[in-house]
């Protein structure tokens, strides 16, 4: 669990540190990288622009995606993980402040894993981080682990 | 000596004159007659009145050409239907000779007369029979050296003679019956026509829209009282004038072209067919007019009737109508940019205003917990209230976002099960408040017209403050039903036992942000009812409220597409 990558896509520092404050509370050690907008995130997924030395086979056990990003926006960097073959299958989940009816249909049908609202209760926030935590990284399989095998 | 004193009686007997007084009735009864009639037909009195006139003077047996009865019957039938006078030709009708003298018929020519006696109400009270004995007068009227001739040969003659007087006398008969009908028939067609054309130029004259004729020249033939009134003039005044007249000066040229044209190739043209055109007023003012025309042949040569209408109102009600569209269409578009603007307010909204709330309440919590030791109890008391405060800030924005949701989202109406919509939300209330003693009656079989999603947010509101306002009661008591009003239309209704409000306030309840119980007494935002009005007014109903301090709240709600119990 502890080799798992967290790719972080938020532009909100604040939401950031929270985020991070939330997944340590929860002991989740997993490295997290940030992205501060949907360009830096593509670009490290595809392993591209400041990150053009990166192995793109280290893929992120989950991807945490706020919609509303500067440059390109969370629906359109998911729209371009499901489209290339590498990432077609990575875990995605939309942490967002919205619950508006098109944000969840419209990440649902781009093909979104999960879709969080994050509370403005950093207690319930917290919990809301733990649980992401302990599915994504501890229970859920994905196509690209070897079954009982840690990275 | 006054006329009351006469004996009439006596007078009428012995009138030197044939008469028989006849009852208007289906015998033609006799009802008296005079001495003189007596005489001449070898009867008495007494053994006629009161008989019928054909019983009692039948024809002549061996006459196989008798007609006498059979004329004077249907002329005593034509008085019955005319109430007139009615002259017969000479008949030959033979008497009964009395019985004293041998019996048998003689031969006798008569000149009858029958004449009705009206009653003031005009209906026939008797016929008067006047005859005259013309039997020597049809045989008297032989030439003289005819009667010096032998006898039988007189005889002869004098037979033939007679029935060509008789002959004739029947012709003249038939030709005057005819004549009369033709008379008749003349009259009456006389009288429709006068009736119809009465008709029909008062038709021509009160007609609602102008009518003028004109001739082949253009000159004006008629003109009714309309087409007066729309150009100014008397219709004495337009009759002979010249068409173009009444048409604005700079289209007279064209306008006499176009007539020329028409009548080379007259065809009917309907109304609103070709161009619009101006009609111009004796004052020389314009207004638009509407012309339909069509030829009329006539012994005078070809006529042009054209009908008129003056379309000023119409034109007028069009360009409001159309006024009224662009307007229509401007706030459309202007409600669209609303909306449109809302949709982008609440997206913002949603995402922007959130995310520092986040960041207080983030924030605290972690002062909270990482300098816990540096914080005394009022800082600590501090930043409690701050967290509380954030999140309070959270409900409003989600309920504001709520209520803008439920203005923006499309109606889907449905057929509802509301009993059944009811009895779900009351159960989730009940597990929420598992502490709580709420009775809960529902209306069996209630059933409305709807958006299930939206009628679902606003039964739960008020279901919820139902809940909440009767929270002191040891047993609270919450009713849902069906409500009739006076004039027929229904709805539902929620009423509870809780603590009610003060009617005063009452149009403050369906108000945003609007409370009537401080936060610390009942918790809310004061947006659910405001959604609760908002979800009613979109399904076209209404939304009221009757309640007292202390005394419970009934909400009333009706839904315009109801379904009809």
């Amino acid at each position: 669990m502890e080799n798992k990558i967290i790719l972080l896509v938020e532009d909100n520092p604040d939401d950031e540190a929270l985020t991070l404050r939330a997944l340590s509370k929860s002991n989740v050690a997993n490295t997290v990288v940030v992205a501060r907008d949907g360009v830096e995130a593509l670009d490290y997924l595809f392993a591209r622009g400041a990150h053009a030395g990166r192995d793109p086979e280290d893929k992120p056990a989950v991807t945490l995606l706020d919609l509303k990003l500067p440059r390109v926006d969370g629906l359109e960097v998911l729209a371009q993980i499901r489209s290339a073959p590498a990432t077609r299958l990575l875990p995605v989940v939309i942490l967002t402040s919205s619950r508006e009816e098109q944000d969840l249909v419209n990440s649902y049908r781009l093909g979104a894993n999960s879709y969080i609202r994050k509370p403005v209760d950093f207690a319930q926030f917290t919990e809301a981080v733990r649980q992401l935590g302990l599915y994504w990284l501890v229970l859920n399989e994905t196509p690209g682990d070897p079954p009982g095998a840690t990275r | 000596m006054a006329p009351g004193d006469l004996d009439f009686e006596r007078l009428f007997r012995d009138a030197p004159a044939l008469l028989l007084v006849l009852q208007a009735d289906a015998q033609f009864t006799i009802l008296d007659a005079t001495d003189a009639y007596l005489r001449a037909t070898f009867t008495e009195r007494t053994k006629i009145v009161n008989h019928g006139l054909f019983d009692v003077f039948p024809d002549n047996p061996d006459d196989h050409s008798a007609t006498g009865a059979r004329n004077l019957r249907a002329s005593l039938q034509r008085v019955m239907t005319s109430r007139a006078p009615d002259t017969m030709a000479v008949q030959k009708y033979d008497v009964r000779r009395p019985d004293s003298t041998g019996g048998g018929f003689e031969e006798r020519f008569w000149s009858p007369v029958n004449s009705p006696v009206l009653a003031s109400d005009g209906r026939i009270r008797y016929i008067i029979h006047r005859v005259e004995d013309v039997t020597d007068y049809v045989r008297g009227s032989l030439p003289e050296a005819v009667q010096h001739e032998p006898s039988d040969a007189v005889e002869r003659r004098n037979r033939a003679l007679e029935r060509e007087i008789l002959q004739r006398s029947r012709e003249l008969d038939a030709l005057n019956r005819s004549l009369q009908q033709i008379n008749e028939a003349l009259n009456t067609e006389i009288a429709e026509r006068k009736r119809a054309q009465n008709w029909l130029s008062e038709l021509l004259r009160s007609a609602p829209d102008g009518i003028i004729i004109v001739d082949r020249e253009g000159r004006i033939v008629l003109a009714n009282d309309q087409a007066g009134l729309h150009f100014g003039y008397t219709t004495e005044e337009l009759t002979g004038q010249s068409i173009e007249i009444l048409v604005p000066d700079r289209q007279r040229r064209s306008h006499t072209e176009h007539r020329a044209r028409y009548i080379a190739t007259p065809r009917r043209r309907n109304m609103g067919e070709g161009l619009e055109l101006l009609g111009q007023r004796k004052d020389g003012s314009f207004f638009p007019v509407e012309i339909s025309l069509s030829p009329i042949e006539t012994a005078e040569g070809l006529w042009v009737a054209g009908i008129i209408r003056d379309i000023t109102q119409r034109k007028q009600e069009t360009e409001q109508i159309r006024r009224l569209n662009e307007d229509l269409r401007r706030h459309t578009v202007e409600l669209e940019a609303a909306n449109r603007e809302l949709e982008a307010f609440s997206y913002s909204v949603s995402h922007d205003l959130r995310a520092p709330l986040r960041s207080i309440d983030g924030f605290s919590q972690a002062l909270l917990e990482d300098y816990a030791a540096q914080l005394d109890q009022t800082a600590r008391d501090h930043l409690a209230r701050v967290r509380a405060a954030t999140q309070r800030m959270g409900v409003l924005i989600d309920d504001l976002l709520a209520l803008s949701r439920v203005t923006r989202s499309e109606l889907h109406p449905e057929a509802i099960d509301f009993s059944a919509l009811a009895e779900s939300i009351a159960d989730e209330l009940r597990h929420t408040y598992p502490a709580r003693r709420v009775e809960v009656d529902i209306e069996p079989g209630l059933q409305a017209m709807g958006d299930g999603r939206l009628l679902r947010i606003a039964l739960t509101n008020l279901l919820s403050n139902a809940w909440k306002f009767t929270e002191p009661r040891p047993i609270a008591r919450i009713r849902i039903g069906r409500y009739v009003a006076e004039d027929g239309r229904s709805g539902f209704f929620v009423r509870d036992n809780g603590v009610g409000f003060n009617m005063a306030y009452a149009h403050k309840l369906f108000g945003a942000f609007q409370r009537l119980h401080a936060a610390n007494e009942f918790p809310g935002t004061g947006i659910g009812l405001a959604t609760v009005q908002r979800i009613v007014q979109r399904h076209g109903g209404r939304i009221w409220t009757e309640a007292a301090v202390d005394a419970g709240a009934s909400f009333f709600f009706t839904l315009r597409s109801e379904v009809p119990s």
